[in-house]
């Protein structure tokens, strides 16, 4: 079966710094995969290289079997790749509200379709009735709420998530990750999940990847990482302390 | 500690109150000699009225000319792969630093009756209110391809790489990075507007009416009439104001937090469009410096013996005063900027005075430093290089405050904190901590006041002292009598003066940030 997300010996450098090296993984669709690392691991430079906002020096990227990306090429520009995002720090447009944020990506739609759509999703995640919100006007829980929505909404056939979580306290962290998990299987696209956060991983994954200093180390379910780590680090991540603390 | 609780308010005082000199006295003196029996007299003529509305609407149309111009620029060149971008962006915003009058100079060269492609059509385009227009939009559009590209470059890339995800380049440019943007860009039309609204070398030159040649004429020209001059100008005050309420409105605070610089950002691609939009953007690059080619090209036929005669002091006096005032602006800057990016309300007021002073027409602050200064009991100051260098720091202030203000505002606030609870008082915190890390900032912000007061003709032509005119009023005094390639050469040394004073201020900035 083809896979929504092939990536195969991609190196990436940033300067003369070496932020990936023979980084090879697949993500079928419809699974959802948690990629874990330390800071400076390229975690989020493997999000770039997959969203076709960084171009990778070696190997190639295959989306749904199509090649996406290959050596200082990017072949499938970021907006035609259908891959959808959430970003760290959210990046809503501050501009617009929480309609126009959720209509930006959607203007090739009929305007019914495009209200329909949007509508649904909001009422989805609970926010039907903040559709003419700017972000400042919203909580912490509501904007990563219309995060998620908008990279939804686009019914993408991927969706990458970087950290999105990160700085919510633990009842809301828990709360989001249900309704991400929820979501995320019901669209059925390929989801890639990056986080430092091993407790958000083994909640929210089917499989897990640990990347380290820009090498994947290890692959696969959290029972799997335990059963045999890989490395040091993957066995300190998934020791029952450090999954424990969320 | 508490016994040095002291520094802050004096430091901030002391910068204050060079700023309330140099620019709220002139202000006030005019205000106050405006008002009289002539002033109603004066301003009640149909005559004034209808020649402020036609230099208000000609100012607004430059401003027009320049946003057109300098928004898609700004764009393409700060945040696409248009090719050579860099350098298209150095050469177009170079003619910001040259006096306008010199660039309508080269115009006249070019497309001028003698012209070096020109006859009657182009001169009589040129010697018309089209062409006042169309000199000033080409002259002012680098300030606002320059403040687009700080807007942009400012936003959080994070914004604009979601929009990337979904949209293409045209539209992530229009719809996310320039709404995000426009407090730069209103910014920037504000001060195309200003220095219009100003401008007298360019619509002398090319004989076209306007409020500042008339205001001029009673100060130093045919119609000498002080007292008319000052009543005059109240107008122009009256235009300064409502254009400090619209900076405070659109750009205020906001303006100085979506300004900046990343250089750690890939460029939108532009795919197939590439090519066509870097000829478009080479193409207007390439006007802007046209009128500087055919100054080169017509002070070929100048005799560098003759030149030498001409220049006299005028070129040294120039870079005197000017480093004189860059450096006590740059001074009042740290310490207002500092205030300003940390909500003090004292540095907020001068800032507002600053821009007052900056907007407020050349030829009005002129004549407030004359009412102000010349006087039997200040003639040590109105007779001597110091007029000049007030005037300067009346009107460039802003200059210093602001950069230093946005460099300091994008910064943490806890860097300064951390030293403070060390027990740095004020004056340790500003030397030991805000200058060493924002030095860059300030030694930009200096470069920036130096070369907008090397540049200066509006102001300083109107109080000059005997012996003390600076090279750009020199040119402005012999343009009508002297030779033509002698007063191109001329102009060609202006140019080439700021030109080593940019590229020697690059250089200093480009190695502090490498080490």
């Amino acid at each position: 079966m083809t896979s929504a997300v092939e990536l195969d010996g991609v190196r990436l450098c940033l300067g003369r710094s070496v932020v990936l090296e023979q980084l090879s993984l697949a993500i079928p669709r419809g699974e959802l995969i948690a990629v874990l690392g330390p800071s400076g691991s390229g975690k989020t430079s493997l999000l770039r290289v997959i969203l076709g906002l960084a171009s990778i020096d070696d190997g190639v990227v295959k989306l749904d079997g199509r090649l996406a990306s290959e050596p200082h090429h990017i072949v499938i520009p970021p907006d035609q790749r259908h891959v959808a995002a959430v970003f760290q720090d959210l990046a809503l447009w501050p501009h617009l509200t929480v309609y126009g944020n959720l209509a930006f990506g959607l203007s090739r739609l009929a305007r019914a379709e495009r209200d329909a759509r949007i509508t649904a999703m909001l009422e989805r995640v609970g926010l039907a009735t903040k559709q003419r919100c700017h972000p400042g006007e919203l909580s912490g829980g509501e904007r990563q709420r219309v995060a998620i929505a908008r990279a939804l909404v686009l019914e993408p056939r991927v969706v990458a998530l970087d950290e999105p979580l990160a700085n919510l306290d633990v009842v809301l962290k828990r709360d989001l990750l249900a309704l991400f998990g929820a979501l995320l299987r019901e669209r059925g696209a390929a989801a890639i999940y990056v986080t430092h956060d091993p407790w958000e991983a083994d909640a929210l994954a089917d499989r897990m990847a640990v990347l380290e200093a820009g090498r994947l180390t290890q692959i696969g379910t959290g029972n799997e990482l335990r059963a045999s780590p890989a490395s040091p680090f993957v066995e300190k991540l998934l020791s029952p302390r450090e999954v424990n603390r969320g | 500690m508490r016994g040095r609780r002291w520094q802050e308010p004096v430091t901030l005082a002391a910068a204050a109150s060079v700023v309330v000199v140099c620019a709220g006295v002139p202000l006030a003196a005019l205000a106050a000699a405006g008002v009289g029996g002539r002033a109603v007299a004066l301003l009640s003529s149909p005559a004034t009225w209808s020649l402020l509305a036609w230099s208000i609407a000609t100012s607004a149309t430059v401003t027009v000319v320049a946003l057109v111009i300098g928004v898609p620029l700004g764009v393409l060149l700060g945040r696409t792969d248009v090719a050579g971008r860099r350098v298209a962006l150095l050469i177009h915003a170079f003619s910001t630093f040259v006096p306008p009058f010199l660039l309508a100079l080269g115009w006249f060269h070019l497309l001028g009756r003698d012209g070096l492609v020109g006859g009657d059509a182009t001169s009589r385009l040129l010697f018309a209110p089209t062409g006042d227009i169309v000199v000033q939009g080409l002259a002012f559009a680098p300030i606002v391809t320059v403040l687009t590209v700080l807007g942009v470059d400012a936003i959080d890339p994070s914004l604009e790489d979601a929009a990337r995800l979904i949209a293409r380049p045209d539209r992530v440019a229009i719809r996310i990075l320039l709404p995000i943007a426009w407090p730069g860009i209103a910014l920037a039309a504000l001060v195309v507007f200003a220095l219009a609204f100003s401008e007298l070398g360019v619509p002398t030159f090319l004989r076209v009416r306007a409020y500042p040649a008339a205001v001029f004429a009673r100060l130093g020209g045919v119609s000498y009439a002080p007292g008319e001059a000052f009543v005059l100008v109240l107008p122009q005050l009256a235009v300064a104001l409502a254009l400090l309420w619209l900076e405070r409105r659109v750009g205020g605070r906001r303006a100085v937090s979506v300004l900046g610089l990343r250089r750690d950002r890939a460029p939108l691609r532009l795919g197939r469009s590439r090519l066509p939009l870097t000829v478009a953007c080479w193409s207007v690059v390439l006007l802007g410096a046209l009128p500087i080619v055919s100054l080169a090209l017509r002070a070929r036929g100048a005799s560098w013996g003759e030149l030498g005669s001409w220049v006299g002091a005028s070129a040294g006096n120039g870079l005197v005063d000017a480093a004189i005032a860059a450096t006590a602006i740059t001074a009042c800057g740290i310490v207002l900027g500092r205030g300003l990016a940390r909500g003090q309300r004292v540095a907020r007021a001068i800032d507002g005075l600053g821009v007052l002073a900056f907007v407020t027409a050349a030829g009005a602050l002129g004549a407030g430093l004359i009412a102000a200064w010349s006087r039997p009991a200040t003639q040590v100051v109105y007779a001597s290089s110091a007029i000049v260098i007030i005037g300067y720091i009346a009107r460039y202030g802003v200059l210093g405050v602001r950069p230093i203000a946005i460099a300091i505002a994008r910064g943490s606030a806890d860097l300064e904190a951390a030293a403070e609870i060390t027990g740095a008082g004020y004056l340790r915190r500003l030397m030991r901590i805000v200058i060493p890390i924002h030095a860059r900032a300030i030694a930009a912000a200096w470069l920036l006041a130096l070369v907008f007061c090397l540049r200066d003709l509006d102001t300083a032509v109107l109080y000059y002292p005997p012996g003390g005119e600076t090279l750009p009023v020199r040119i402005f005094t012999l343009e009508a009598n002297g030779r033509p390639a002698t007063v191109a050469a001329l102009a060609m040394l202006q140019v080439a003066i700021t030109a080593a004073v940019l590229a020697l201020g690059l250089v200093v900035l480009r190695r502090r940030r490498s080490t």
